[in-house]
């Protein structure tokens, strides 16, 4: 039964941390805390909709167009929203991706119509066995997924080029500038990855359940995860989307699905008063 | 607009004098707009979610609704007159709810309305429709406080919670052939949850089993915990209360864990999206008890409405127990307007119900009956499951199979 | 006074009024220049508009809040009055700026990487080797973060991240700002280093006006947004004017 749960909970917190990841990402690049996270996610499962069912794509193609889709879809809204509309206090760019995401939902809800839709993709769909263990291949698929785009982002991050202009950026605005870097390819850059990192996430829950707006509440549990993992922190915000997922299964499941709620915001609470910038993220260097 | 005493009065004898011309002109042409009624057409209200959180199941009863009225206007009408279908998307909001039956009663009178899909808009709403006077018929959902004791003017149009909970509990426990059934039960930790499960719990003791009560939430991303406590109670079958998420969640985690036990799901949740969405192998052993009948599990029954919906452009709906349920309550109507006579008002029309009336719904419903003591209208229900290699549902019985287990 | 003529001008200001959010005028029809190869000092109490001007040449005064409302600046043949910064560096500006704005979470290599990161890699690998070769503390600690070194190194970091980019100028502000004097000194004895192996021209800002007035070629000192006195620095330095108000009390203060 622990066993079960801890695996079911580390599938749905790899999904978790991967949303998370790409929150983090926008965050740190532009310190904007991004309510429109869960709203990008469920856009990646109707790009895929678009792709495999309107389009009749195959699979790779329409894995293909789900990351354009969503690399685009990031680009614009910084240079249409975040970049114009930037540069202000936390709170007014707070409201503006709220808005944000009501907008997406009634672009989708308009595009698509308000009754979810069922997507079939050529993921694995089994069951492995282990002993009592019995592993959805869904889960699995999901989880090496999200740890391989995981991975695959911190090379990136921490070993190219365009990485280590990213996280100059992040470091200090104004040094980027005078630096030379183009901070706003570096930030549209960002916001491409954040929304890319947040769409596989959408496919596999949309994979897991139904293609539906309503996903976003789902997706919206990256938020205490960044906040429990440290704002700022990439491992932080990976660990802890796995800490929320485990977090889920074992108060589901051994207390009430009510207590889940509990058990992931009272923590959230606890974190903020004793060590606001997360478990894993870091106070900041101090100025000389 | 202020008018003066003199104008107004003028008003009056002109308007007066209008009236009588028309009145001899033609006798017949019986007129009564605060009842929404008029010489050549009836205004009659529609709620539903047609766009919000709940136009899943919603917008596909407000197209089989209007799609039964185009069907009938298309012949004629009703005595003469065409129904003018005033339809207010409620997104699921009590308030709008509200105001769109204030706007029926009064300032867009209509002689009737239906939908109200919303339970709680409802239950809030009772102490207004006994007052206004404004029949509803054909409710999507029925809350219970407006039907137990029976509202006047209200009219339910959907099965009971309580009539799923002993149809499903009485068939599966007999087709198993179970002495004492043992039972698991996944709900929605909400309101109508809790009252399901109170009906289970019921229906399962007077067969002398007994039931495991397991809370779900409306956005659980997962449904594992859940399905451990199936597995760990190793029950003969499962009930399912929910949203069709709840159901994909449950059948798919029963599937993985092995659990090979049929489950039934609520009346809401035998949608071919459900069915589509499990897939042949976890969706043969998924049931729900209905008192509508999709389409291709009576084609007979349904050639009528299956026709009006490819005519309309809703085609593919036919097949949603949402969208047969919307054409049930429009053919409903439009028979009790009819048999009220040529001078209908609301209050003949409640009249007429609380008299004793039963539907014609040509077998794609239970038996719709309506009387003064009962106003839910729908009890029979019968169990149902797709076929995948047929492509169509498929029912286990006639409606009247089942009425032995209700109480 | 003598005249600049002797160099070919690399920076020259023309006219420059500025001031921040359309209020009074911070900078008032500044004229300035440094020449090829040149080190140019602007002293300036505080408040005089020394920062802005190095704002307003290397295009950071948006970021600030400002604008240019008059005048032209010029870097080698280019305008770059209203160019962005980041092309403004491409164009072989470099700046330390004020308050020594160093990447804190990055290690001083990677600080060292994004100030080359404007150049080919291989030329970025040259000119990074000259750094450590200039600055060999900064090679020791390669892979220490930025943000844990003291305020010396961090400044020297600056200065070698503003140098990896291979600039035909830097402007170098308050370097010596809440600095022990002594690695002050440290740094400004390499600004000669600098400029024969990297062929950098410099322009100071520098409140402490005895160190700028030693290591620079010409001087230029600002009061409430104008150049009330500029020439060569030998010149400024004798002159009875910053005697008085101005160079006594720094350089009090400084060896104080
Ligand atoms: N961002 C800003 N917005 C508005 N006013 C500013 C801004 N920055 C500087 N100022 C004002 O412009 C004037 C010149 O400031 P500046 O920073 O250029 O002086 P400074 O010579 O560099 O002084 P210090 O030696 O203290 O660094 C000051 O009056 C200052 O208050
Ligand atoms: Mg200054």
């Amino acid at each position: 039964m622990l066993s079960q749960f801890i695996f079911s909970g580390l599938a749905l917190g790899s999904i978790y941390g991967l949303v998370a990841l790409g929150f983090t990402v926008i965050y740190k690049a532009t310190q904007v805390f991004n309510f429109a996270q869960g709203m990008l996610m469920v856009c990646g499962a109707y790009f895929a909709v678009t792709a495999s069912i309107h389009l009749g794509l195959p699979f790779p193609l329409t894995i293909a167009f789900i990351l354009v889709g969503a690399g685009i879809l990031g680009i614009a809204i910084y240079f249409l929203l975040i970049k114009p509309l930037g540069g202000q206090a936390l709170l007014p760019m707070i409201m503006i991706t709220i808005a944000l995401s009501i907008i997406l939902r009634a672009v989708i809800e308009l595009i698509y119509g308000g009754a979810p839709l069922t997507l079939r993709l050529p993921l694995p769909s089994g069951v492995f066995v282990l002993g009592d263990v019995r592993i959805s291949q869904l889960h699995v698929t999901a989880a090496v997924v999200s740890w391989l785009c995981m991975l695959l982002f911190i090379v990136f991050f921490r070993r190219s080029r365009a990485g280590l202009l990213m996280r100059a950026t992040a470091d200090g605005y104004e040094a980027a500038v005078l630096s030379g870097i183009r901070v706003d390819r570096i930030n549209a850059a960002a916001w491409a990855i954040g929304t890319m990192l947040a769409a596989i996430g959408g496919v596999f829950l949309c994979q897991l359940q139904l293609v539906s707006v309503e996903l976003e509440n789902i997706g919206l549990l990256a938020l205490p995860a960044v906040v429990i993992g440290g704002l700022q922190s990439v491992p932080g915000a990976i660990l802890g989307g796995l800490l929320v997922g485990l977090i889920e299964q074992l108060a589901s499941g051994y207390i009430s699905p009510k207590a889940r709620d509990i058990f992931i915001y009272v923590p959230l609470l606890l974190i903020l008063f004793i060590r606001p910038w997360g478990l894993f993220g870091q106070k900041e260097l101090g100025r000389v | 607009m202020i008018t003066t005493g003199k104008t107004r009065l003028r008003a009056v004898f002109i308007g007066t004098l209008l009236g009588l011309g028309a009145c001899v002109a033609d006798a017949m042409a019986f007129e009564s707009p605060q009842d929404g009624v008029y010489t050549d057409r009836i205004d009659w209200g529609m709620t539903a979610d047609m766009s919000g959180p709940a136009s899943a199941a919603q917008a596909p009863w407000g197209h089989g609704f209007q799609t039964a009225i185009k069907a009938i206007n298309e012949k004629g009408g009703v005595n003469g007159r065409k129904i003018n279908v005033l339809t207010e998307d409620t997104r699921y909001d009590a308030t709008v709810e509200r105001v769109a039956y204030d706007k029926f009663v009064s300032q867009t009178p209509t002689l009737g309305t239906s939908g109200m899909g919303n339970s709680s808009a409802q239950t809030a709403l009772v102490p207004l429709i006994k007052r206004n006077k404004l029949p509803v018929i054909g409710t999507y959902t029925t809350a219970k406080v407006a039907i137990d004791p029976p509202t006047p003017y209200f009219y339910g149009g959907f099965c009971g919670f309580k009539e799923m909970a002993q149809v499903g509990i009485g068939f599966f426990t007999d087709h198993l052939k179970l002495q004492s059934p043992k039972v698991a039960l996944v709900h929605l930790d909400v309101a109508s949850g809790k009252e399901y499960s109170s009906y289970v719990e019921a229906a399962v003791t007077a067969r002398g089993g007994t039931v495991k009560s397991i809370p779900i939430k409306v956005v659980a991303a997962d449904a594992t915990p859940q399905v451990l406590e199936i597995l760990a109670m190793k029950p003969d079958y499962v009930a399912i209360h929910g949203v069709p998420t709840t159901a994909i969640l449950v059948i798919k985690a029963m599937k993985q864990y092995g659990i090979d036990v049929p489950a039934f799901a609520i009346t809401y949740l035998g949608t071919p999206g459900v069915y589509e969405n499990l897939g042949p192998d976890a969706g043969k052993n998924y049931y729900f008890v209905s008192c509508f009948s999709p389409a291709s599990s009576d084609p007979k029954a349904a050639a009528e409405m299956a026709a009006a919906a490819d005519k309309a452009g809703f085609g593919p709906l036919k097949d949603d127990i949402n969208f047969v349920a919307g054409w049930v309550v429009g053919t409903t109507v439009a028979q009790a307007i009819a048999k009220v006579g040529a001078e209908p008002t609301r209050e003949k029309l409640a009249d007429m119900l609380n008299a004793g009336f039963t539907a014609n719904t040509s077998g794609l419903s239970s038996e719709l009956k309506y009387t003064a003591a009962d106003h839910e209208g729908l009890h029979g229900l019968k169990p149902l499951n797709y076929d995948y290699s047929a492509k169509a549902f498929k029912s286990y019985g006639d409606y009247k199979d089942f009425d032995k287990y209700l109480k | 006074m003598m005249s600049p003529c002797n160099h070919e001008s690399l920076l020259s200001v023309a006219g420059l009024s500025v001031s921040y959010g359309g209020k009074a005028l911070v900078l008032s029809g500044i004229d300035l220049s440094v020449g090829k190869g040149e080190i140019v000092a602007i002293l300036g109490a505080n408040g005089a508009g020394k920062t802005t001007l190095i704002r307003a040449i290397s295009g950071l005064l948006k970021l600030h809040g400002g604008a240019i409302l008059a005048g032209q600046i010029k870097i080698g043949a280019d305008d770059t009055t209203r160019l962005a910064p980041e092309t403004i560096v491409r164009l072989g500006l470099g700046q330390v700026p004020e308050g020594r704005l160093v990447f804190k979470n990055l290690t001083v290599e990677e600080n060292l990487d994004v100030g080359a990161a404007v150049l080919p890699r291989e030329k970025g690998r040259r000119t990074m080797a000259a750094v450590y070769h200039l600055f060999p503390r900064l090679a020791e600690r390669r892979t220490q973060l930025a943000g844990l070194m003291s305020g010396g190194e961090q400044q020297m970091l600056a200065l070698g991240r503003a140098l990896a980019s291979s600039p035909r100028l830097i402007l170098v502000d308050e370097l010596s700002l809440g600095l022990a004097p002594l690695i002050v000194r440290d740094i400004y004895a390499q600004f000669k280093t600098i400029r024969s192996e990297f062929g950098t021209s410099m322009l100071i800002v520098e409140q402490n006006a005895r160190l700028a007035l030693d290591v620079s070629e010409r001087a230029y000192v600002l009061e409430r947004g104008e150049v009330v006195l500029s020439g060569l620095s030998a010149d400024v330095a004798t002159s009875a004017r910053i005697h008085e108000s101005y160079l006594g009390v720094q350089a009090e203060a400084s060896h104080g």
